[in-house]
């Protein structure tokens, strides 16, 4: 039940919690601090990880694209979401699973936030094309 | 009967239940949604850690205590503050369960949305988790990532934030 006690295993104890505080700032409503947890969390998990690819590191940057998202940086969180997505099709079947249609969903919704906020219904039309041949084929 | 009510079936049965048996209910209840009844467990399992900590109880590989007659004293229903409060007093202390205990009780309290306690649990956490590595060590991972954290701020153009690290 419990981890060994190794040094690897408390420094993945230590990157749960950076992520957890994230999460408790973010509803807190406190997003930048949130944002400060996250990103210290994933680029400890990142070193962990064998090859830079894990699904802690995937869940911990679709939290930051979230928290991005209600900071109203669509851009950012547009970011993350992609990376967090090509991690989740890594480790899912043939590029399908709850946690890709998660992501796409929430990839979905920033680029409704971003028409709404954006001048230029060309780019938008642009961000959206990519945003169905990755819905659709996993590119962009 | 499903795993978890063979499990808690299993426990409530033991002769004697440890920390990790608490925490193990605890964990049970989390999966059920019984929130109430895995802030209990936790709180019960981290009391035991704190009585063999105070007693210097030596644990074994497993996380049971490796005397058990010293570990299975009644546990009176102890304010959930007052436990907290006394885990503020200690110090020096390198139980990596109690850490494990706390981490479990946070998020307890994040799902109760008790926020403001969440982010004190999960402090203390952090805090005994960088104790128990071992100062070098806790710097030399956290000074990776904070170096890295500087390097995002320098590269989102946030000098001012980048210099703090």
């Amino acid at each position: 039940m419990h981890r060994e006690l190794s040094q690897s295993g408390v420094s993945e104890q230590i990157a749960g919690v950076l992520k957890n505080l994230g999460d408790n700032y973010s509803a807190m409503g406190q997003y930048s601090d949130a944002e400060v947890y996250y990103k210290q969390s994933s680029a400890m998990y990142r070193k962990l990880s064998q090859n830079g690819v894990s699904e802690d590191i995937a869940c911990t940057l679709h939290n930051l694209a979230y928290n991005y998202g209600v900071m109203g940086q669509y851009s950012d969180a547009e970011e993350y979401y992609k990376q967090s997505l090509a991690m989740c099709r890594v480790f899912s079947q043939s590029g399908v699973s709850e946690d890709v249609a998660h992501v796409l969903n929430n990839l979905g919704f920033i680029y409704i936030a971003m028409f709404q906020y954006s001048d230029s219904e060309v780019n938008f039309r642009h961000e959206l094309s990519m945003f169905i041949d990755l819905s659709l084929f996993g590119v962009s | 009967m499903d795993d978890n009510e063979k499990a808690k079936d299993i426990i409530s049965t033991k002769e004697t239940q440890t920390s990790l048996d608490y925490q193990t209910l605890g964990m049970i209840y989390q999966n059920q949604k019984l929130l109430a009844e895995a802030l209990k467990s936790y709180l019960h399992a981290l009391q035991l850690d704190l009585n063999s900590i105070d007693k210097e109880i030596l644990f074994d590989y497993y996380g049971n205590p490796l005397h058990v007659s010293e570990h299975t004293e009644a546990i009176v229903d102890v304010a959930e503050m007052e436990l907290l409060e006394r885990l503020s007093t200690m110090s020096n202390n390198k139980s990596y369960y109690l850490f494990e205990n706390i981490y479990h009780i946070a998020s307890v309290y994040h799902q109760q949305e008790k926020y403001n306690l969440a982010e004190d649990c999960y402090k203390r956490c952090l805090l005994g988790y960088k104790d128990l590595c071992g100062d070098d060590a806790v710097n030399n991972e956290l000074g990776y990532v904070l170096d890295r954290q500087g390097a995002n701020y320098e590269a989102m153009g946030q000098y001012s934030d980048s210099e703090e690290y």
